[in-house]
């Protein structure tokens, strides 16, 4: 139980008499969540008892939907109980099926300080507490913005002195500068260093980049159906949701991005509308990966994001969701992870380039594709003509001669681009792996630079087919704990010998002990 | 493996193709009686035939491509007929281990042992179709014990 934790008084102090005791969210939660239960029912009253013939009996069944939707509010505001203590944080929750979720201080991995416009209108945050490897995360919403921030820092120490605690028993994955500390005191928390901050220039030339088709189309949309008449503008109407969430929203949350850093962890503060701040522990960050736009890799610029082990990464933004810098030079992501790290990490400048085996693959794949493509065409185009024949049969050699020459076609269209995207991929891609370090390049016009710290290697997966075994080449690919499959780190067309190489690297690396396992 | 596993293997293969290989042969057979298109039913016949005999011999290559080890750092699989794939789970890595037996493989003594990472997408390590004691094995050899031993599970 909570109560039967051992404290600690300075904790108690800080977070106050709410300490180890259940309480439940702040009461002004309901107004948030009343506010579109009651505006949706009275609408829809309005509306009913407006329409003519309506029993008035009718309207008072229906005025029971908006009722129960309050009742909900109500209920799920007195049936959630949140619990803070040395142990780590608790939730429980519900009215029929009860729930309880307990994310350990060992299991935290992230804590998120999020404030939606309505929720600071009325002076509340939530804190989002996550954990690796689908534990679940606990969202606290919504409390009381000072005690949410209270709350967030609070945690953020609990888990930084467990952490620092583990690295004094063996356990250390702490940076350099922590695990030198090995013994002694944890000395008293040091100022946030900035890392980054984005200004308006680089978020609005990242926005563009990032958006411009999505720009073009709308302004393209207006345009035509300006042709047509003022009154078509009524057609615009559908497209707004998606500019709105595709283009400005993206914009509005990274406005006024911040990344500091201090001895322990990581923080991002951003937004406009909705407020985000989120603190990570260093040696939580399991890569850094800068990306780079095709528009992007024209301008020698890029992104960089790191991500920890949280489970409940934004599926959304198709990426990592933690930014370090949005429209930074090429290899400024070097110097961050150097940062984030504390220690040197592997460059640019160690990337291995791939076999000429590796060319060969991507021309006989690109080949066979585009026979593929080629039949399937002739195949197409043999039955339109056959149809269009009536009742006239083409004789089969015909059918047969035009589908194999359409194949040919293809695969000669396919060799010319394989040719030429086989020489680019030994030119451009690559991988270096130290101790350390996993360094991964690959992509031509969306590049990806991969930094993936060896320590938090989960699992290697070595992968070849029959084109790879002939030519005597293997896929290996290299799973880290975020549950998304593009962090993963893929090195596709090595050696065999280099396969083996990585393989006994970094399933050493792997081994190190923690004491979460993560 | 067990050889029973591939008496398992076999039979789940069976169960796959056996729907589609039933209605091509039905088609043969009901085209042969029926006498309106001879050549069509041999063909149907042969075809249901054949895939009977794939699955078969795919079933015996991907059970003899199994290949598992628990080393002093790591729980290896390898797999594969077409696509080979050699799996590394390091030890220090291991979240969970899970058994897994259906009605099919109790009856035979077996059981599917998963070895678990963190994250969702890793690759878990599943090895299919282990006798039970093997099973157990794995799993008390993986799992931390204080005094427990770290040596690899010989002949395995």
């Amino acid at each position: 139980m909570i109560a039967a934790e051992p404290d600690r008084s300075t904790h108690r102090e800080e977070f106050g008499g709410e300490f180890g005791r259940w309480q439940r969210v702040d009461p002004r939660t309901t107004l948030l969540y009343l506010v579109p239960v009651v505006g949706f029912g009275t609408t829809y009253l309005i509306g009913a008892s407006g329409t003519s013939g309506v029993d008035r009996s009718s309207l008072v069944v229906e005025a029971l939907v908006p009722l129960l939707g309050v009742v909900a509010v109500v209920i799920r505001y007195l049936t959630g109980y949140y619990a803070v203590a040395d142990g780590g944080v608790r939730w429980k929750s519900g009215f029929i099926k009860h729930r309880a979720i307990d994310i350990g201080l060992d299991r935290i991995q992230d804590v998120e300080v999020t404030r939606p416009l309505l929720a600071r209108i009325l002076g509340l945050a939530a804190v989002n507490v996550s954990s690796a490897g689908g534990v679940g995360e606990i969202r606290l919403q919504y409390l009381d913005h000072r005690i949410a921030e209270r709350l967030g820092s609070h945690l953020q120490r609990l888990v930084s002195d467990r952490r620092q605690e583990a690295a004094r028993q063996g356990f250390s994955t702490a940076p350099v500068g922590l695990s030198e500390q090995s013994g002694t005191a944890p000395t008293p928390p040091t100022p946030a260093a900035l890392i980054h901050r984005v200004e308006s220039g680089e978020l609005a030339t990242w926005a563009f980049l990032k958006t411009w088709p999505a720009v073009f189309g709308f302004v393209a949309a207006v345009v035509a159906l300006l042709q047509v008449g003022p009154e078509a503008l009524i057609g615009i109407v559908p497209l707004l949701p998606a500019w709105l969430f595709g283009v400005i929203k993206p914009l509005l949350d990274r406005t006024n991005l911040t990344v500091t850093i201090d001895e322990t962890s990581l923080y991002t503060s951003e937004g406009l509308t909705t407020t985000r701040r989120t603190s990570t522990q260093r040696e939580r960050v399991q890569l850094v990966v800068a990306h780079q736009l095709w528009l992007q890799r024209l301008r020698g610029f890029e992104t960089v994001r790191f991500a920890s082990a949280d489970v409940t990464g934004d599926e959304r933004e198709g990426s990592v969701r933690e930014e370090l810098a949005l429209n930074v030079p090429t290899d400024t992501w070097g110097v961050m992870a150097a940062t984030v790290a504390h220690r040197k990490v592997v460059g640019p400048e160690w990337l291995r380039r791939k076999p000429d085996a590796a060319a060969r693959a991507t021309q006989a794949r690109w080949t066979a594709f585009g026979a593929v493509v080629g039949s399937a065409l002739g195949i197409v185009m043999a039955a339109a003509l056959a149809a269009r024949g009536g009742g006239s049969a083409m004789k089969a050699l015909e059918v047969l001669s035009g589908i194999a020459a359409s194949a040919a076609l293809g695969a000669v269209g396919g060799v010319a681009f394989g040719v030429v995207r086989g020489s680019r991929r030994i030119a451009v891609e690559g991988w270096a792996a130290t101790p350390d370090d996993l360094l991964v390049r690959h992509g031509l016009l969306r590049r990806r630079t991969l930094l993936l710290f060896a320590e938090k290697v989960q699992a290697i997966d070595v992968v070849s087919g029959p084109l790879q075994r002939r030519l005597g080449l293997v896929t290996v690919v290299v799973d880290i704990a975020p549950p998304r499959r593009d962090l993963r780190a893929v090195i596709r067309d090595v050696t065999v010998a280099d396969g083996a190489e990585l393989l006994a690297s970094l399933s050493s690396s792997g081994s190190v002990p923690l004491p979460n396992g993560v | 493996m067990s050889p029973k596993a591939l008496t398992v293997m076999r039979i789940r293969a069976l169960a796959v193709v056996g729907a589609l290989t039933l209605v091509v042969v039905t088609g043969g057979i009901a085209a042969l009686v029926s006498g309106m298109d001879t050549p069509l039913g041999v063909l149907l016949l042969v075809v249901g035939a054949a895939m009977i005999v794939a699955a078969w011999v795919f079933t015996t290559l991907l059970y003899r491509s199994y290949r598992w080890r628990l080393t002093d750092g790591t729980v290896e699989l390898r797999h594969g007929v077409v696509v080979q794939r050699h799996q590394v789970l390091p030890r220090a890595r291991v979240q969970n281990v899970t058994k897994e037996a259906g009605p099919l493989s109790r009856v035979l003594g077996l059981a599917t042992v998963t070895v678990h990472s963190a994250g969702a997408n890793t690759p878990n390590v599943t090895i299919p179709d282990l006798t039970v004691d093997e099973g157990d094995e794995l799993r008390a050899r993986l799992l931390p014990s204080p005094g427990g031993s770290t040596r690899s599970v010989p002949g395995l």
